[in-house]
């Protein structure tokens, strides 16, 4: 079976996060059979530091090669700019993971793992051409199936698979593909909008692509607890490792913006206590630099800006994602706002359509909220359900905010109770709804 | 404790006693949690765990518990009373099938509320406030009859038929079900790969058996010039499901038909001028769909309509399940073997192949049917609906009245609150 065969050496060079390409680079440096004091962490990376240590050609330098990588990370490039395809780019990734896990830094950890995703896609992508077979696929379905295999993601090549004139070359284990598919937002991946039959997901090619994508993503993101501080600190102190920390404290300097957002100070406009557990997500994620998919940039953008968020303020949003393009958000958030192409403001998706997207997070352990679930409580007892982020969750948590509120303003003698300000509030909601 | 729960726990208590033998065996015993409500103590006993089947015998025959419940989750420490120090391994994937969250035509006949205040008795399901006197503290009976036991029942079978053995390829042999000990079914899978699943991917078969987030823009089915593309039988996945439903409802004739979508289960009904121009074209309908031509155009019936009518379709495919149930992972579920404290019936195996036979209210009693004991009690409820036994149908039971009933009636009664026990 094609599945067994082991992957060929050039796959560990290539793509350094399949399981197993460790033992490779051991290999390669001859190192496999050593005992383990001698493969401690600290001896590794000092070893492989000097192992490719190359000041005639800095391409080939380890230290040249990372510290180039984390630049590319902070600045939200999106490729790498050197080999990706030479031992070098094998060692590199080991290596990275200490760094990123040492430095504790979300943004630029995410914009790592953003790379490798998006190379990997690329690479899978690829078309090699020889005068033989003119132009053809770089890597063949079994080649990937192996990759699948190698990743632990039941898939297997189905040839000549046809259904209703479409070949779906792969099918793939539901649970491998609930796996994946479930960090993956938008009504493609439902499993109900698949060809699901027998247990198996049937798949073409660029699918497995982009699920292999996902799974590459949260598998290259560093472990932030992987390192005690004792070790961190044995870690901290090989010369090349300090050398590399230094210049990405000053790399992030250089690129502050992506790294501070303004996000979180609150400000009259709607404060953050205000914003839905499914905004509130999208947020955190964006903090974090993680990757946000096009149906949460979306959100997140209509939500600002029917909520009184200037363009300026919306464009921050994006600062800390691994893709971001100054130029081309604005163009996409002056466009969502309407001040470009048909000139019409987009209105705020509702819940049932966020809820299809899977960005409801009204039962979040972290972000949750009873509201979303049970409903506004109206005067009379009964609820009414949040059906809008906007204009019932807003209005609803105004209304929450202002009970409790009132319950902890001190009676007055003649025990009336002093609040003004915050009916208003209730109120303009209110009106702004009806206008709709 | 008063002299009918006094009574109960003794029933209970010689149940336990009498199946200590034969008690189902729990897997994975040791790592799941267990929890009790009984007699004498108010509140939810939790966070116990056993390290073998005896110690959670004893206790059975100690307390007799009115509600005895296990987790579907397996833990390293079950007995730790925080949830972050029990040490998760797993969780059963668990389906709750109860016909308390399905709109059934019978809840209204024989659920009523009384108002603890003033004791104005309602029909139907708790409202919000009594009318009367505006408290929000009621007493709700919740009575079972054949038509919502079926109802579960045809909803297992949407589930374990229409999608855990043909779409998820399950086989039999790793589905448990058991009856539930009130209205309901409990379906369980405990196999590895379902037992990792987390609540995302959990969440995802749930929307996927209860059909959420059909897209119609993927499946194609759009206005095709002023015709309607609609689903054939032959197509995998969902669009063929309701193609196969049109199908079969549109097969079973006009007034069937008519039925169908004139009183949905949830949701609008189809509007009958509407209706009217479908069921004129049924035939034509039922041709196309039979030739596998998915152009199902109607003048006067537009997009809007087409999806409500795929709604309604959708709605009698699905397995109407408990969401929740299924994504919670730290889920505490009845106990196999157990009583159920408000219907005096037992929580049983049911092999899925036995599933038509099997009658709650013959198969799930808790003794014998052949016993001949009896129990005086008096009604002490304003109402109590009629309830079938066996083959026997009580249903002349009058408030403040004495009967003297077999012993499986009279423990049902009194679990239900509507009756007391006379001391004789
Ligand atoms: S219910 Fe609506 S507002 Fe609340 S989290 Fe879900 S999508 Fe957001
Ligand atoms: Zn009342
Ligand atoms: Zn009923």
């Amino acid at each position: 079976m094609p599945s067994q065969t082991p992957l060929p050496k050039q796959y560990f060079y290539t793509f350094p996060w399949l399981n197993g390409s460790s033992e490779i680079l051991l290999e390669d440096m001859g190192l496999l059979s050593q005992s383990n004091e001698a493969t401690s962490v600290v001896n590794m990376i000092k070893k492989l530091f000097t192992e490719f240590h190359n000041l005639d050609q800095v391409e080939n330098d380890l230290e040249y090669r990372i510290t180039e990588f984390l630049k590319q990370c902070a600045e939200s490039k999106e490729k790498f700019t050197t080999s990706t395809d030479d031992i070098i780019h094998l060692a590199m990734y080991p290596l990275l993971q200490i760094i990123l896990s040492l430095l504790g830094n979300r943004i630029l950890g995410n914009a790592m793992a953003n790379i490798y995703a998006k190379h990997c896609q690329e690479e899978l992508r690829s078309h090699s051409t020889s005068k033989q077979h003119g132009s053809r696929n770089k890597y063949n379905d079994y080649q990937i199936q192996s990759i699948c295999h190698n990743l632990g993601l039941e898939c297997l090549v189905t040839p000549r698979n046809m259904i209703d004139h479409i070949i779906y070359p792969f099918q793939m284990d539901f649970q491998s593909y609930l796996s994946v598919a479930t960090k993956l937002t938008g009504d493609r991946w439902k499993l109900i909008n698949r060809i699901f039959v027998k247990g198996k997901v049937n798949l073409i090619r660029d699918d497995v692509i982009l699920l292999l994508r996902e799974m590459v993503r949260n598998k290259t993101k560093p472990d932030y607890k992987a390192i005690d501080p004792e070790l961190k600190k044995k870690i901290e102190d090989i010369p090349e490792i300090s050398q590399i920390l230094e210049r990405v404290e000053k790399i992030v300097e250089q690129n502050s913006k992506k790294f501070t957002s303004s996000l979180f100070i609150a400000d009259e406009k709607i404060e953050y206590e205000l914003f839905p557990p499914c905004m509130k997500m999208i947020l955190f994620r964006a903090s974090q630099g993680e990757n946000l998919s096009h149906n949460e940039r979306l959100a997140i953008a209509f939500y600002f800006l029917n909520t009184n968020h200037s363009i300026e303020e919306t464009v921050d949003i994006f600062r800390t994602i691994p893709d971001f393009d100054e130029s081309i958000a604005r163009y996409q958030v002056e466009f969502a706002a309407g001040s470009r192409g048909k000139g019409k403001k987009y209105k705020m998706y509702n819940c049932a359509k966020l809820r299809s997207f899977r960005l409801c997070k009204a039962d979040d352990p972290k972000f949750g909220d009873r509201l979303c679930i049970q409903g506004g409580k109206r005067k009379d007892g009964t609820f009414q359900p949040i059906k809008n982020p906007i204009n019932d969750y807003v209005f609803w948590k105004k209304v929450e905010l202002q009970r409790i509120h009132r319950s902890q303003i001190p009676t007055t003698l003649d025990g009336s109770k002093t609040s003004q300000t915050s009916q208003d509030s209730v109120s303009s909601v209110h009106s702004e709804k009806t206008k709709k | 404790m008063n002299l009918t729960q006094y009574y109960l726990y003794k029933l209970f208590q010689a149940y336990y006693k009498a199946h200590l033998k034969n008690y189902p065996t729990i897997s994975d015993l040791p790592n799941r949690e267990f929890a009790f409500i009984r007699w004498d103590h108010p509140g939810m006993q939790r966070h116990i765990g056993y390290p073998n089947s005896n110690f959670l015998l004893d206790y059975l025959v100690k307390y007799a518990p009115r509600h005895s419940y296990r987790s579907a989750t397996i833990y390293s420490t079950p007995s730790a009373d925080k949830m972050e120090h029990k040490g998760y391994l797993g969780c059963d994937f668990v389906v709750d099938i109860d016909s308390d969250h399905i709109p059934t035509s019978c809840q209204h006949r024989h659920n009523y509320v009384i108002c603890k205040n003033c004791g104005k008795l309602l029909l139907g399901d708790k409202p919000e406030e009594c009318p009367d006197c505006h408290s929000k503290k009621f007493k709700k009976i919740v009575w079972i009859c054949d038509e919502c036991l079926n109802v579960s029942k045809e909803q297992v079978h949407h589930l374990i038929d229409g999608f855990l053995l043909k779409d998820f390829n399950i086989p039999l042999s790793a589905i448990k079900l058991n009856f539930s000990g009130h209205r309901g079914y409990h379906v369980r899978i405990e196999s590895k790969v379902f037992r990792s699943l987390d609540q995302e991917e959990r969440r995802e078969i749930a929307d996927y058996v209860t059909g959420q987030g059909f897209s119609y823009n993927i499946w194609n089915y759009k206005p095709v010039q002023s015709n309607m593309s609609g689903f054939r039988i032959d197509q995998p996945g969902w669009p063929g499901k309701i193609a196969r439903e049109f199908y079969k409802v549109l097969s079973q004739g006009s007034d069937y038909t008519e039925n169908i979508f004139s009183n949905p289960r949830y949701g609008n009904p189809i509007r009958s001028n509407v209706l009217r121009i479908l069921i004129e074209r049924r035939i034509d309908l039922i041709r196309k769909l039979e030739n596998k031509n998915p152009i199902w155009g109607i003048p006067h019936v537009g997009p809007t309509t087409w999806h409500r009518i795929f709604e309604i379709l959708r709605d009698l495919i699905k397995a109407d399940i408990d969401v929740v149930v299924s994504i919670d992972v730290h889920r505490l579920i009845r106990l196999e073997g157990s009583i159920h404290g408000k219907a005096g019936l037992k929580v049983v195996d049911v092999p899925y192949e036995k599933l038509d036979e099997f009658d709650p209210l013959t198969d799930a009693l808790t003794f014998p049917k052949e016993s001949t004991n009896k129990l005086t009690i008096k009604i002490t409820a304003p109402i109590c609906p009629p309830i079938r036994i066996g083959k026997i149908t009580y249903d002349n039971f009058q408030p403040d009245e004495e009967y003297t009933v077999p012993l499986n009636v009279g423990l049902f009664l009194l679990c239900k609150d509507v009756a007391e026990l006379i001391k004789n």
